[in-house]
């Protein structure tokens, strides 16, 4: 509700918002690096002086993260309240959000990217063995 | 479960640029400065990091850039999840989030820079990146994604960006959190690496700055020679391009016989300019030398141009191949046949 309330503002006066949304853009760090994302963008032909652009760039890549992120998140917690009680006291302490294949194959789907991943997948030789052999 | 290996988010991201960092030590010292900074920044997250087995080691080395770009990600990604409110990551989800991060980030790019190409561009701006997030948006759809196709629609309405200024507005800012050693200091390195992304130095306004760098002229064999045998006489077309000289051509004397004005190319020529006359002894000569395309045949060419025994004039090839413009020539033929039989050409310059 607040968003669409947000929404029909700037529309009215949109041309002002703009223009002081890019003006943000010159104090506003995304997490996502500038010289990153200057990378990638050169390498794919992209061309542009404007550092604002560039951290525009940046931040649609962040909020597109950020939001895949949150949906698997959501899964992670749909996924846990499902379980019976008693079991879930049991796992909260090491399993409690994580971010795993399973949630974010899930995630991702939604936002058209199919994901198919192996059922098993070994990280390094010592995986699945036995924890006292291993040498940590 | 799928994957065995848990991390906590952020954490093991540092971790292991640090190793490789180390790796890179010898390369850049940079980055080993920077290293030593992040180090006492998160000592705090360092007590934490100690309970975590190491990874193996073929996961963490970076050898080339592209690498070391997708270990950078891979820490910015890793704190977008944290900022979500994850702590902790299976290293092939974060690894697959930070690829299909990368991947979205090059497709702005590369839709932004082909809708700016198809509107005779090279440079990008607002409305391609617009442009670029809706085409990447179309599969999940936004609103008034229906009313694209209208001829009134104006992009910067675009729900897209409405939606990423609220994005800006209400997260909280996590800048990335350690500055990128750049690679650019050591110039021998940077002559090494020729990955398409450092900018050339050239400073000529019209080579775009994504290319690559020239090859040194002295390193170009048969080709720098001619080059440089060139640049005695002449300007490259390039050079000329700051200041723009109005003066006349240079005057190539050959002995006494012939002054050739050749005039450079520039970009807006003189307005009054002289005639250029030729006066040739017979008038059949010329007759045949307008039939038959003007350089004569079979005859020995001097290198003033000038052929005696045939009282032809010919266009120096070599200076022609240097790519100079023979400004005029107009052949005049005189009436009097009978002088200037011993083939002297005039050539009056400008």
């Amino acid at each position: 509700m607040n968003h669409n309330q947000q929404s029909t503002e700037a529309r009215h006066d949109d041309d002002p918002a703009l223009s002081e949304f890019l003006a943000s853009l010159m104090d506003y760090t995304p997490t996502i690096p500038d010289e990153l994302v200057e990378h990638y963008l050169a390498k794919s032909g992209f061309q542009c002086p404007d550092v604002r652009l560039i951290r525009l760039v940046a931040v649609a890549t962040q909020k597109f993260v950020a939001e895949v992120a949150g949906d698997a998140l959501q899964q992670c917690k749909a996924r846990q309240a499902s379980i019976v009680k008693d079991k879930r006291d049991k796992q909260q302490k090491d399993k409690r959000l994580i971010l795993t294949m399973e949630d974010l194959s899930k995630a991702l789907r939604e936002h058209g990217v199919n994901v198919k991943h192996q059922e098993y997948f070994a990280d390094s030789p010592s995986t699945g063995m036995d924890p006292a052999s291993r040498e940590e | 479960m799928p994957c065995s290996k848990t991390l906590y988010l952020g954490v093991r991201a540092f971790d292991e640029v640090k190793t490789e960092s180390k790796k890179k030590k010898s390369q850049s010292k940079t980055s080993k400065s920077s290293t030593m900074k992040i180090k006492s920044k998160s000592s705090k997250l360092e007590q934490r990091n100690k309970k975590i087995p190491p990874l193996p080691s073929s996961s963490s080395s970076s050898s080339n850039p592209s690498e070391f770009a997708f270990a950078i990600t891979r820490i910015a990604v890793s704190q977008i999840c944290q900022s979500v409110g994850y702590r902790k990551t299976h290293l092939s989800a974060l690894e697959t989030l930070t690829d299909i991060a990368t991947k979205y980030l090059r497709g702005i790019a590369a839709s932004a820079s082909s809708s700016a190409a198809s509107s005779n561009r090279t440079q990008s701006n607002l409305f391609d990146i617009v442009q670029a997030l809706h085409d990447l948006h179309s599969v999940q759809g936004f609103p008034g994604a229906s009313d694209l196709h209208r001829t009134d629609y104006c992009l910067l309405r675009s729900s897209v960006l409405l939606e990423i200024t609220n994005f800006v507005r209400n997260t909280v800012e996590t800048p990335f959190d350690r500055p990128i050693p750049r690679r650019e200091e050591d110039p021998t390195e940077q002559k090494r690496i020729c990955d398409g992304c450092w900018r050339n130095h050239t400073g000529a306004p019209h080579v775009p700055r994504w290319l690559p760098e020239f090859p040194d002229r002295s390193k170009c064999g048969v080709v720098g020679s001619v080059v440089e045998k060139r640049r005695k006489e002449e300007e490259l077309w390039e050079n000329s391009l700051g200041e723009s000289k109005n003066g006349g051509g240079s005057v190539i004397e050959n002995g006494d016989v012939v002054g050739v004005v050749v005039m450079k190319k520039k970009r807006e020529l003189g307005a009054k300019r002289g005639k250029v006359r030729f006066r040739i002894g017979g008038i059949e000569e010329v007759k045949e030398r307008e039939a038959g395309g003007g350089v004569g045949l079979g005859v020995n060419f001097s290198r003033s141009g000038v052929c005696r025994g045939g009282k032809r004039v010919c266009l120096d090839s070599e200076k022609r191949r240097n790519g100079c413009e023979i400004e005029k020539f107009s052949v005049g033929t005189e009436n009097d046949d009978h002088d200037d039989h011993d083939g002297n050409v005039v050539v009056g310059e400008r």
